[in-house]
């Protein structure tokens, strides 16, 4: 298909033009350049929320009555949609709240399971994502084993492979590894450290928060056995994510939270559990969330991951591309455009990352500056901080054009 | 869009800090962070035996904000009677400035201002202990 950005652009409410905010207008129209934070809203994702709550609002799985049908089989359906969105069984996935929530649960199942015992490793990356990296940290305080961590190759910021397979020992029993760095971009080869840790017989956990919805993500190809991400950066709200695991791996894990709708049977002194995925979504889950993720799902499938991630790599390249042109800018980023997920971090000699930030968003244009919550990896750069600007389906050129000038700006403003 | 924030005051203390030193030896020092951007700060304070801040100095990185505040609170600090530091407020921070922070910057402009309470705050222990080996609380 045609990818015209002016076609899609229409389909998100934020960029329509004359918006209002309690009955202020906004000044400028966003040029929206902070995907990897949350990505916008589209408006089908809106409808298809809004249906459930005017149309057919119930709880799931517990009313024998019309409304109460309806919202169990949306819900599941949504469930249907993004498991074959990853090439997954529906069976294996479980909606978390994000994320965080799938990466602790996840750590905490493992843990409660026995799965992980005192003596062992864990190898991760320093690329990681603190929601990714805390929980495994504590879990090995707490058990008192060692955390080891492949590092990065000399100027090319990429993980250092031939490391990662001194450091996956047979001791090892975990392998984290995120899909996409949320700060360089970096595609990270997972399917090539999922096969060193299969070799030692250890589990491999996916972060894949900066990946799904910017490139196609077939679970069963990256060859991992525990995936997450979160539905509020690929169109979808936010407060709703997946937890996949491969289905005899969760077959065997105990949940980590409590609560209704995950047990057989139960007694004062036990309860027992029920199968996958059920077991792992404890209490009334974020409904509404999930529906509106199955909908981000049909719209992105719609278009096409081929074709976003195509676009995504043209702007990338273009980014790159210009600001290297301003003296004084230096990109930290993965500079192959077709190994970078969408996200370029840049620095600008002289002046803070905030104060770059702060110029940009009086220009309307929306970026992020900070350590992006990877301060391992921020400190590994050997930088306080970065500029981080990360593009999406509804981004154009005249965005990058608009990045350049603000960055030009901050430096007249800095050099005056 | 206005400029404002970035004043030439501001620009100027970020390009030129003033006493942006080390104090060695300094009766009081503490570190403020701002964990969310990076930002850091650490405040030195020496006083002469009658209680006046007789050196104020810092080191720090950050965005100008954050710098510019730490400079400019170093000079108000010089001469200044330690039983007066604990009135500095967040305002005297803003009115140094000279501009207009916006709730997002509040923690970058404070920064300095974080640091002196962590101070203010030793100082309140060794006051108790009054044995602290290196704090001269200078009688607070």
């Amino acid at each position: 298909m045609q990818f015209d950005t002016e076609t899609i652009k229409k389909d998100f409410p934020i960029f329509y033009e004359g918006k209002f905010y309690e009955g202020k207008a906004f000044v400028k129209n966003m040029v929206y350049l902070d995907n990897a934070a949350t990505s916008q809203t589209p408006r089908v994702v809106l409808d298809a929320m809004e249906a459930y709550y005017t149309d057919y609002r119930a709880n799931i799985h517990r009313g024998s009555y019309e409304e109460g049908e309806v919202a169990s089989a949306a819900y599941e359906e949504a469930r249907g949609k993004v498991a074959h969105f990853i090439g997954a069984d529906p069976r294996e996935v479980v909606f978390t709240s994000g994320a965080t929530a799938s990466s602790n649960m996840l750590v905490s199942m493992l843990e409660h399971s026995n799965i992980v015992r005192a003596g062992d490793e864990i190898v991760t990356t320093v690329m990681e994502h603190h929601s990714s990296l805390i929980p495994l940290q504590e879990l090995a305080n707490r058990q008192n084993f060692a955390v080891n961590y492949i590092g990065l190759t000399y100027g090319e910021l990429r993980l250092d492979y031939e490391a990662a397979e001194k450091l996956i020992t047979p001791k090892t029993k975990i392998v984290s590894v995120m899909l996409a760095s949320n700060v360089t971009g970096a595609v990270n080869d997972v399917a090539r450290i999922a096969e060193m840790a299969h070799k030692v017989g250890a589990l491999v956990i996916c972060d894949a928060t900066a990946a799904v919805g910017h490139m196609p993500v077939v679970v069963k190809k990256l060859g991992v056995d525990f995936l997450y991400f979160s539905g509020h950066k690929m169109c979808g709200p936010t407060g709703i994510g997946v937890l996949w695991g491969r289905g005899e791996l969760l077959e065997k894990l105990a949940p980590s939270v409590y609560g209704g709708g995950i047990v057989d049977e139960v007694t004062l002194e036990k309860a027992t559990w029920r199968g996958v995925p059920a077991r792992f979504e404890a209490g009334t889950p974020n409904i509404a969330g999930a529906i509106g993720l199955g909908a981000a799902v049909d719209y992105l499938e719609n278009i096409g991951l081929e074709n976003i991630r195509e676009h995504s790599m043209a702007l990338t390249k273009e980014a790159i591309t210009r600001l290297e042109e301003v003296k004084g800018v230096r990109v930290i980023a993965e500079k192959e455009a077709t190994k970078n997920i969408g996200i370029v971090s840049f620095v600008v000699e002289g002046i803070h990352p905030h104060d770059v930030a702060e110029i940009l968003g009086r220009e309307a244009v929306a970026v992020r500056a900070g350590h992006h919550c990877a301060m391992p990896f921020i400190t590994a750069l050997g930088v306080p901080a970065t500029v981080r600007a990360s593009f999406y389906l509804y981004n154009t050129m005249e965005d990058i054009e608009a990045l350049v000038a603000g960055v030009k700006k901050a430096k007249e403003i800095f050099e005056k | 869009m206005d400029e404002e924030l970035y004043k030439e005051n501001i620009l100027d203390h970020n390009k030129n800090p003033h006493n942006k030193r080390v104090i060695a030896g300094a009766h009081c020092e503490a570190e403020a962070r701002n964990a969310s951007c990076g930002d850091r700060g650490t405040l030195f304070i020496s006083f002469d035996d009658k209680g006046r801040v007789s050196d104020a100095a810092f080191q720090g990185e950050g965005c100008a904000v954050s710098q510019a505040g730490l400079s400019m609170l170093t000079d108000k600090l010089r001469g200044m009677m330690n039983a007066d530091l604990k009135l500095l407020s967040p305002g005297d921070m803003y009115t140094m400035l000279g501009v207009a922070i916006s709730p997002s910057r509040v923690k970058c402009a404070l920064l300095g201002y974080e640091a002196l309470q962590k101070i203010l705050k030793v100082h309140k222990v060794c006051k108790v202990h009054k044995v602290e080996s290196g704090c001269g609380c200078a009688g607070l």
